[in-house]
């Protein structure tokens, strides 16, 4: 019978009973991010009243020191500050602590005693989310122990359990394939959330919104329109203290494969028929399946691959990379990434699409700019060619969420003249509310069951399919290996990188 | 900044919508002017302030009006600034030691939680009683255009001996407007209030014509009630009790003088009617005692019951008015149950307790008892304001719960009397 009750409130975001367990509560992503962000649905009163947090983790923690170190947590990191006592306290009571290594039985034992003990305690079955917030080599480890423990299987037709995980999920295509087919073993392909932060953001998720529900846009949003493409990644900082994992990933694989590639998708999708996750997701892949792939000899003239030396950043002298702690000498990996992609399908054919990620940058901005065709005839004829500039649409993802589309204008005076003006659009200022943290509606999302927001195991191989041959033509060390540009820290990059934009379009990357 | 320029005053009647357009202008290029000399502070982007329109937002209230604390619109305008930057037009109707017409303009700069400052422009508008007529082709030739037109009425704007001409203006500026915002917790007397309304309109609620939404802040107010209420209802256990419930009480802070004369708070009987819809209960006569109604459901079975109390504890300006307790009562061949909120005003945090007496199983009558608090914060009107700003769909069971909440009132004071 259905909830009488419930009439009427279809408004209202609907969260199920549900219990967050979180693999790697003593980790920096849990600390800084993980924690805050339900303290803060809590806050806004989005989590349902029956919910429990719990932390599994090799260290040895009784459920108070766990509650003091999540007090830590929140007091450092969430938006929502000062805390609300009242708010805390109950949060803090529903928070409990298993201690275990992942590969230890005995622990997920003491876990689903627990669980189950919550359920009895609050007279319904809750929902249960895995957070796999652990290094990569944990994944299936814990799949597979959370199945033997009989955590996995459905307890009703309302009371699922799904599993959060975190990026990297492989290091190319046969490792990403590898960990699809250790956790289908496990695991219905509906019960597992891919993270990825980037979709959690409001002009992300706007960019749909945007595309789809203004009907100005639609009309040229094709290769008649559209000259070419620009998505940029940009950060100020380093390695910071991720060398280890950064020196054998680099920048292709730590933010294009994933972060990149759903800007990308999302730019050049296709109308979906629903906003339902398989419909997004079915559109996704498509624009992945539609990508060139590059062909042999291809990859040295299409991408560019950069390494930071020491410059200064915001007034600091910062080291190079090869000289940051816990990187390796020899090291050949990327810090910097250009590639030029083409679309092959009906909307984006003769388009270059120029995706930039990088570290070391002169500031950390995330933009797409969408490049419109000039105008087909100059008719301000005494006017400065190079003041009749293209209309260019940005979105700026961070750290000011923003659209502003660059149109022409006459100044004031009794000459025609043209000049570039911006239109823009601020998150900050028509919505003065922040907007929430990227985690928490991730978060959310996945208690609600709603997949939309998260990738899918054909997504993230087709991502690395595109990147294969660029991954292989950089594994060669021989002498014929494809060169690494050095660029200046503080700088926009290897010159190399902005040739590639003035070969393809006559003039460089936009200025950020 | 908030200073306020006069633009028009004048005995007579002289209002001129370009000059008050210039004076806005002006306003802004100061505004500008300010933004332009100003040294950014080491390291920091230029702070600049951005205009933003999201609609003609209309606040109204009576100039004698008691019920209106001061510094109430001030407030009101203030946190829709962040959260709605609009152009406020700020009406002071009634105003009988004024001139017939008086306006002045200012513009208010909010630091908004994203760092961003954010300005709102206020056009303020005093009319006398006689000034009223006036009112509304000022406005027309001062909507900003493309964005909707909001209508906000203050504490009692509709009731009192100035209300009549307030009437009038309101029924023909909702003629045009896109959604009318009220707070049926500032009626004295739900059911007279809501008549007051419809006379004033010329609108019921129940009237889907209507070119303008209506929003009640007082059902907004109720829907942390609802949705907590809701979600003990997914559990399986109370799933199946629903058919059950045999009786709801609902105990409210307020004078039990008031509750004896049949003056229920607006919020505890538009939940109490929410309570009777959602079960699908009809209204069959006044219950056994004070405060009850009888109802019968629809699908049959015994009568049900739905009773209002006054709450014991201080009556003080968080609470009154407020819901603080709700009782459920369902009765199974099992025994039965109670699921018992009871509301922490002062604290934020409403306290869930069940109690199952299994009386027919010969097992202790409190085997089974289980609590929880979750928050639950007092909303003001600025918190709950953005609410019905950004939903543009018809509400539907809003009409038939503001029915039925009538007729319960109409029910209690005629048993009172």
């Amino acid at each position: 019978m259905e909830n009488p009750f419930r009439v009427g409130l279809k408004h209202v975001l609907h969260v199920e009973p549900c219990v967050v367990v979180i693999f790697g509560v003593t980790g920096d992503l849990a600390h800084r991010k993980l924690i805050p962000a339900l303290y803060n649905l809590s806050v806004d009163a989005l989590l349902p009243a029956h919910f429990s947090l719990i932390g599994f983790a090799r260290r040895e923690f009784s459920n108070e020191t766990f509650r003091t170190g999540i007090h830590d947590s929140v007091s450092k990191f969430s938006r929502r500050r000062p805390l609300n006592d009242s708010v805390w306290n109950e949060f803090s009571s529903r928070s409990f602590y298993v201690q275990g290594a992942f590969d230890d039985p005995a622990a997920y034992l003491n876990l689903k005693k627990l669980l189950d003990d919550i359920d009895a305690q609050s007279g319904v079955l809750c929902n249960r989310v895995f957070y796999f917030a652990t290094a990569p080599e944990y994944f299936a480890t814990i799949a597979t122990q959370l199945d033997k423990a009989g955590l996995l299987a459905p307890r009703s037709e309302k009371a699922r359990s799904r599993v959060i995980i975190e990026k990297p999920f492989g290091n190319d295509l046969p490792s990403a394939r590898a960990l699809n087919a250790e956790l289908s073993e496990v695991l219905e392909e509906d019960q597992i959330y891919r993270i990825d932060h980037y979709l959690g953001k409001e002009t992300v998720q706007n960019l749909l919104v945007f595309r789809f529900a203004n009907g100005i846009f639609e009309p040229i949003w094709n290769h008649k329109y559209i000259s070419h493409v620009e998505i940029s990644v940009c950060e100020s900082i380093g390695v910071e203290n991720r060398a280890g994992y950064f020196d054998k990933a680099g920048i292709l694989r730590d933010i294009v494969q994933n972060h990149v590639f759903q800007l990308l998708s999302l730019v050049a999708l296709e109308p979906p028929v629903a906003f339902e996750a398989d419909a997004v997701r079915d559109e996704k892949v498509k624009v992945l399946r539609s990508v060139r792939r590059f062909q042999k000899g291809e990859v040295g003239k299409k991408v560019i691959r950069g390494r930071y030396q020491s410059g200064t950043v915001a007034g600091k002298e910062v080291a190079g990379y090869l000289a940051e702690n816990g990187v390796d000498p020899e090291s050949t990996t990327d810090t910097y990434v250009a590639l030029e992609l083409a679309i092959d399908n009906w909307r984006w054919a003769g388009v270059p699409f120029y995706l930039r990620a990088g570290k070391r940058l002169p500031k950390r901005v995330t933009d797409i700019s969408i490049f419109f065709r000039n105008v087909p005839y100059r008719l301000f004829q005494e006017e400065d060619v190079s003041r009749v500039v293209p209309n260019v649409l940005s979105f700026q993802i961070q750290p000011d969420e923003g659209i502003a589309l660059k149109i022409s204008a006459k100044p004031p005076g009794p000459q025609v003249q043209v000049q570039p003006v911006n239109m823009n659009f601020s998150y900050g200022s028509s919505f003065g509310i922040e907007p929430p943290e990227a985690y928490e509606r991730l978060l959310l999302d996945c208690m609600r069951g709603d997949a939309t927001l998260f990738t899918r195991s054909d997504e993230i191989e087709q991502a690395w399919d595109v990147l294969a041959p660029v991954i292989e033509a950089w594994s060669d060390r021989s002498a014929r290996a494809l060169p690494v540009f050095g660029y200046d820290a503080g700088t926009w990059g290897p010159q190399a990188s902005e040739e590639l934009l003035v070969s393809g379009t006559g003039s460089g990357w936009r200025r950020l | 900044m908030n200073v306020q320029t006069p633009v028009t005053t004048s005995g007579q009647v002289h209002v001129n919508p370009a000059e008050i357009e210039r004076e806005l202008l002006r306003v802004w290029r100061e505004t500008a002017a300010l933004d332009m000399s100003a040294q950014p502070t080491q390291g920091a982007e230029r702070d600049t302030r951005v205009r933003a329109i999201l609609s003609n937002f209309v606040i109204i209230s009576r100039a004698d009006d008691q019920t209106v604390p001061a510094g109430h619109i001030d407030d009101i305008v203030t946190a829709m600034c962040v959260s709605y930057p609009s152009r406020f037009f700020i009406l002071r109707c009634g105003d009988v030691n004024g001139p017939e017409l008086d306006t002045s303009v200012s513009s208010r700069c909010v630091l908004a939680r994203s760092g961003a400052h954010v300005c709102s422009e206020e056009l303020h508008v005093r009319a006398s009683e006689a000034g009223l007529r006036f009112v509304p082709n000022l406005l027309r030739s001062l909507y900003a255009a493309d964005v909707p037109v909001v209508l906000l009425l203050v504490g009692d704007a509709l009731g009192g001996t100035s209300a009549s001409g307030v009437r009038t203006l309101i029924r023909t500026l909702e003629a045009e407007a896109n959604m009318t915002v009220f707070d049926s917790g500032n009626f004295a007397d739900f059911g007279a209030g809501l008549n007051v309304l419809k006379d004033a309109t010329g609108v019921g609620l129940d009237d889907v014509s209507s070119r303008a939404l209506r929003r009640d802040l007082n059902w907004y107010r109720l829907e942390r009630w609802r949705v907590l209420i809701a979600e003990q209802f997914d559990a399986e256990r109370y799933a199946q009790g629903v058919t059950n419930i045999s009786r709801v009480r609902l105990t409210c802070a307020v004078e039990p003088k008031m509750l004896h004369d049949g003056f229920v708070p607006s919020e505890s009987l538009l939940l109490g009617a929410w309570f009777s819809i959602a079960l699908g209960w009809e209204i069959s006569g006044r219950g056994r005692n004070q405060g009850s109604i009888q109802f019968t459901p629809v699908s049959g079975g015994p009568s049900r019951e739905i009773t209002f109390l006054p709450s014991d504890v201080e009556l003080s300006a968080v609470n009154a008015g407020r819901t603080t307790d709700v009782e459920i009562e369902i009765e199974s061949g099992a025994g039965t149950m109670f699921l018992a909120f009871s509301r922490n005003l002062s604290e934020g945090s409403l306290h869930i307790a069940t109690e199952n007496s299994m009386a027919a199983t010969g097992v202790s009558p409190f085997c089974d008892f289980s609590t929880m608090k979750v928050p639950f914060r007092v909303y003001q009107d600025e918190d709950l304001l953005p609410l019905p700003l950004h939903s543009g769909a018809r509400d539907t069971l809003f009409p038939a719960v503001c029915g039925r909440a009538g007729e319960m009132s109409r029910l209690l004071r005629e048993t009172s009397s």
